[in-house]
């Protein structure tokens, strides 16, 4: 496919948000996350799937009109996907691009899956992991400090930003 | 600032080795003396789960030195029992106090209670996460028997899967140079998974028998932990391993002479009763640090100093 065409596919926005290299097959789950916030439920997207990518064969790409990305939305991306590129557009132009870095701590956005964990027996309890490793592949509760791979937490949606 | 005790993790080898000294300083007090160092203070003790020694070792500790012991150890008699949140617990009840030692059945209770909480938190064991005054009177009682806790051989036997005991005194001698580890343990009750990894992250590998009597034979000091038969869903497997894991007089035979025995007690049958004048039960003394350990974590987490 040539750029050209590409950008037929997916046309340049004029404000908003681009979230690109998401790895094929993740993009779905990023709009999931996006369209769980307040305000951004009715948000237009637009969303291309399984695109040529130099860099890994495939990516999907998300982007996202007229509206910003709450700091909260972006840390909840960086655990489903570190690595891929937010940009910022104005006025067709990309004003500031950020690589999302895996995260040293997760704030609020997952829940321990340990059942005796007092963060699911007692209301109201903001969780809390650390990275135990430089790659943050594994993360420590810091109340039962039981230590969980990434890929096997399970994330909370909050309701709003 | 308030200084809370909660899981041994937190503590550095220099942190480790404040409190084994604050503990020997506290030992060489008169009894007279040790009167008047916590007079006017006051101890809240919150167990929201059976304990005897944990709580009597924590009272005698804060009498000795001359403070007051306020608390409760049933809550069937408290506003836990209509419906209470524990955190409207703890926030209740930093008023009658200056200092809480919890004792709890969720990972993390006494965490949380630091966190929420104006007082000094003292964890007395939350689930099976963490006893951090427990490691402590156990590296306390190695460092009076041995002189040091560096360059020991150290095998930690029984149950090593559900036992917060075990694996703390583990992570926490791994700080201190040049010791070496044998986990005896049946198949069943190995170290689980999780507990493996260092605080860098790191995969921990360990020596692995379920080979008591040849462990016995090749250590300097024996940390027993006790078999829970509710731990077995095969009642069959577990007199197997119950009496493949007991430590008797005969097995002592072969030991090295300056082995210690210890176990952080209550034993049931995993230690017969004749190993108790072999010279090598350390187990009773460990109760008795217990004591001066607790005292030394008292003056430490008040800001009172000798």
């Amino acid at each position: 496919m040539s750029a050209t065409e590409k950008h037929l596919l997916i046309p340049k926005i004029e404000s908003g948000v681009v979230i690109d290299h998401i790895p094929a097959g993740l993009g779905l789950r990023i709009v999931e996350i996006m369209r769980q916030w307040a305000g951004l439920e009715d948000a237009m997207l637009t969303l291309g799937l399984n695109l040529a990518s130099t860099r890994a064969g495939t990516k999907d790409m998300v982007k996202l009109h007229d509206h910003q990305l709450p700091a909260a939305v972006v840390a909840q991306i960086a655990l489903v996907s570190p690595g891929l590129t937010i940009k910022r557009v104005q006025d067709f132009r990309v004003v500031e691009k950020l690589v999302l870095q895996p995260p040293r701590e997760i704030r609020d956005l997952a829940i321990c899956r340990n059942p005796n964990c007092v963060t699911n027996r007692e209301a109201g309890v903001r969780t809390h992991f650390k990275a135990v490793d430089p790659k943050a592949s594994k993360f420590r509760c810091s109340f039962c400090e039981r230590v969980f791979r990434l890929r096997h937490m399970q994330f909370t949606t909050p309701i709003s930003a | 600032m308030k200084r809370d005790l909660i899981s041994i993790n937190d503590l550095s080898r220099e942190a480790i080795e404040a409190y084994l000294a604050g503990a020997a300083a506290i030992e060489r007090v008169p009894r007279r003396h040790k009167l008047e160092l916590l007079r006017g203070f006051i101890l809240l003790e919150m167990f929201f789960e059976p304990s005897t020694r944990t709580k009597l070792s924590f009272e005698a500790a804060m009498r000795r030195l001359g403070g007051d012991v306020i608390g409760f150890s049933d809550v069937s008699t408290t506003s836990v029992k209509k419906g209470e949140s524990f955190l409207d617990t703890v926030r209740t009840v930093e008023n009658y106090a200056d200092i809480m030692v919890i004792r709890h059945h969720q990972e993390g209770a006494a965490r949380l209670a630091a966190v929420t909480s104006r007082l000094p938190v003292l964890n007395a064991g939350d689930g099976t996460n963490q006893h951090p005054t427990q490691t402590l009177l156990d590296l306390y009682t190695i460092k009076k028997f041995f002189g040091r806790i560096t360059g020991l051989k150290i095998c930690l036997a029984g149950d090593l899967k559900y036992s917060r005991t075990v694996y703390s005194l583990l992570r926490t001698l791994r700080l201190f140079e040049d010791n070496e580890f044998l986990l005896a343990s049946p198949d069943a009750l190995r170290v689980p998974e999780y507990l493996k990894y260092d605080d860098a992250g790191r995969r921990q590998s360990f020596v692995e028998t379920d080979d008591l009597h040849a462990a016995v034979c090749n250590c300097d000091v024996l940390y027993m932990t006790r078999i829970q038969r509710e731990r077995f869903p095969d009642i069959v497997e577990y007199e197997k391993v119950k009496n493949i894991f007991r430590l008797d007089a005969a097995m002592l035979e072969g030991a090295r002479p300056h082995l210690k025995v210890l176990h952080p007690l209550p034993r049931v049958d995993e230690i017969t009763a004749d190993v108790d004048a072999t010279g090598h039960a350390g187990y009773f003394e460990q109760v008795g640090n217990g004591v001066i350990m607790r005292e030394a974590v008292l003056l430490h987490h008040l800001g009172v100093s000798l």
